[in-house]
């Protein structure tokens, strides 16, 4: 036995230098990814961004000088108020409603009902579809002659068209005031699937001996949905919450596709796609920094907000 | 059981508290499948719109009131998109297309590049990503819980903000404009790092420790008993990650200028402000990103949908 302790004795010892190298030998790729791109881009943003830079041009260090014309909202053609304007109302709404939809759909879903399985995999259809094609696909339904406004002219005429209430076509995405709404409703419904899916997995972890002692103390149904349900389901509608935050805070392809550089008259002008326009139209790539960094802060503090209210893991 | 609870969870959604019978558990019943019905019309309407769309004549396509079921199949709109643009360059892919007798469309060339874009960066992502995910959840080594946790950290980063900066470091290596521009800077990533190894720690040891028993090198263990065993998980993230390359419009849409190497997106979107009144030609052109996209979720809708819930859920 002692001779034989010998030598996985040695071997361990050289197994944990060996390990050491390994891994970070294994890390390698990864490595050199988050350097360059990652690292090495956020340093090369934050540099620019106290630079006045410009595509040709040099670099001059001016402090926080692109911050507070970012900032300022008196600075001519400014349009970094109103797109971080749009985009908050964008995100709060959109999440707000994909989140509670998908929940109740999850929870419909997750009950007996026949054809169960069709649903579940016909609903995820938008979900794997490209956002470029979806936004071309609403592009042409948001016409003003388009289905979307026959299907409202349908419904609205028949029923309250007795009370005298007439519905007129609407050009949705010419309008400064649907034109965002029209784009949110698209993004909350091409969403929901996939945090539904989420839900369902979540729903299918509650253990159900919960909703039968519920039962035994004769808790309504409605009873159960509230102080069951929801609380367990908890950690779940934090993660969906902080996924669509970060997602909708960053909406550009609907933007780009949907609508002329965010018009009408800015109307539906966001953060990422300013953050694009900056760059790559305007070559002000010092601006564009600026922003990018104006943006992360903006998701970050949306984080902290839903943890504090959300996540109970957080102060348990 | 199972199901007496979600029964249950249900009943209070649709508001029918009534026993399993009578009148208001049939008002329920209409409710809830009105709801789901409805629910399907708004989710599934659009694509079968834009299908039967890309087969009609503009002035149809365009009709108030809209109509559903072609009137004048127009099955040419296909190869009229097909033939829209010409190629501009002369690489060797276009040297290829044209010997073999694809001509110099455009349009091929954008569903190569889609394609080959999304082949690459899946292979990427599943080596890259399983030997750093073998690393984290196999191997001890200093500072391997800071980089994990740097690592999740990068998570939280707004993808848009590392545009621009990421534009210029791939433009300081001269790749402005080729598929590498597009290839690297997505190659490896946090979250299919992190859900392999999530996958992995749960690979009991045992056959990892015959191996080494047997004299198996870590390289081995990982490519030759970890990997196999992974199949499920590796499964999961290359049809997750082939998704997002054949939707990716951003990158493309910085990385890439020349129309030539456009991918479909990107390619779709030029068509757009092209073809502004055509919208039949348009959706013909979407299909062709469509139908392979739900091709393929047709086939994998298990692993989506375990992609989805893997990495928050269960993690």
């Amino acid at each position: 036995m002692a001779v034989k302790s010998l030598p996985p004795q040695r071997q361990g010892m050289k197994r944990k230098t060996r390990e050491n190298v390994a891994g970070w030998l294994f890390l390698t790729p990864y490595l050199i990814s988050l350097i360059v791109f990652t690292f090495g881009a956020i340093a090369y943003a934050v540099y620019i961004s106290f630079t006045d830079l410009k595509l040709f041009g040099e670099a001059n260090y001016v402090g926080f000088g692109t911050y507070g014309r970012v900032l300022d909202p008196a600075a001519p053609l400014n349009k970094f108020w109103k797109a971080l304007g749009n985009t908050v109302i964008f995100s709060v709404v959109v999440v707000f409603f994909q989140t509670w939809l998908a929940i109740l759909f999850a929870v419909v879903l997750n009950s007996k009902i026949r054809g169960q399985r069709f649903f579940r995999i016909a609903w995820y259809l938008p979900s794997v579809t490209a956002s470029v094609v979806i936004s071309l696909i609403f592009f042409w339904m948001y016409k003003q002659q388009g289905v979307i406004n026959y299907a409202l002219g349908a419904i609205i005429n028949n029923t309250l068209g007795l009370v005298g209430v007439h519905f007129e076509p609407v050009a949705w995405l010419d309008n400064t005031t649907t034109a965002l709404p029209a784009i949110m409703t698209m993004n909350i419904f091409t969403t929901i699937p996939t945090f539904m899916v989420m839900f369902l997995a979540g729903l299918q972890d509650i253990p159900t001996d919960v909703y039968e002692a519920a039962k035994i103390d004769g808790a309504s149904a409605r009873r159960m949905f509230w102080s069951i349900t929801l609380p367990l389901l908890r950690p779940v509608i934090f993660l969906v919450t902080v996924l669509g935050t970060i997602g909708t805070l960053q909406v550009f392809d609907q933007i780009y596709v949907m609508t002329n550089e965010g018009g009408p008259l800015d109307s539906t002008l966001t953060v990422a796609y300013l953050i694009w326009f900056e760059a790559f139209k305007r070559n002000n790539l010092a601006r564009s920094a600026a922003i990018s960094f104006i943006l992360f802060v903006v998701i970050f503090v949306f984080f902290l907000v839903q943890r504090r209210f959300l996540d109970r893991n957080a102060t348990d | 059981m199972a199901t007496q609870a979600k029964t249950l969870t249900n009943s209070s959604v649709v508001g029918e508290q009534a026993a399993q019978s009578g009148p208001l558990y049939i008002v329920g019943q209409v409710v809830k499948y009105g709801l789901l019905i409805l629910m399907t019309l708004i989710l599934l309407g659009p694509f079968v719109l834009a299908f039967f769309g890309s087969f009609k004549t503009v002035n149809e396509v365009l009709a108030s009131p809209p109509t559903l079921w072609p009137q004048n199949w127009q099955p040419e709109n296909y190869s009229r998109v097909w033939n829209a643009q010409q190629a501009s360059g002369d690489d060797f892919i276009t040297q290829f297309f044209k010997a073999i007798g694809l001509g110099t469309s455009l349009f091929p060339r954008w569903l190569f590049n889609s394609v080959f874009l999304a082949a690459i960066h899946v292979v990427l992502q599943l080596f890259l990503c399983s030997l750093a995910a073998y690393a984290f959840a196999r191997l001890d080594f200093k500072g391997k819980n800071l980089v994990f946790t740097l690592m999740l950290a990068t998570l939280m980063i707004p993808g848009v903000a590392l545009l621009m900066p990421r534009y210029f470091i791939i433009n300081q290596i001269n790749l402005v404009n080729t598929y590498w521009a597009v290839i690297l800077p997505s190659a490896v990533g946090a979250g299919g790092i992190f859900l392999l190894t999530q996958f992995f720690r749960s690979i009991p040891k045992d056959l990892e420790e015959a191996a080494a028993i047997d004299g198996a090198g870590l390289f081995t263990t990982y490519s030759r008993v970890i990997l196999p065993l992974a199949r499920p998980a590796l499964a999961t993230l290359a049809v997750l990650e082939f998704q997002g390359s054949w939707n990716d419009f951003q990158n493309p849409l910085i990385f890439l200028n020349t129309p030539d190497y456009f991918p479909l997106t990107v390619g779709l979107s030029a068509l757009k402000d092209g073809y502004t009144s055509q919208v039949n030609l348009i959706l013909a052109a979407s299909m062709f990103n469509t139908i392979p996209a739900i091709l393929i979720f047709a086939f994998f809708s298990r692993y989506f949908v375990e992609g989805s819930t893997y990495a928050g859920v269960k993690g």
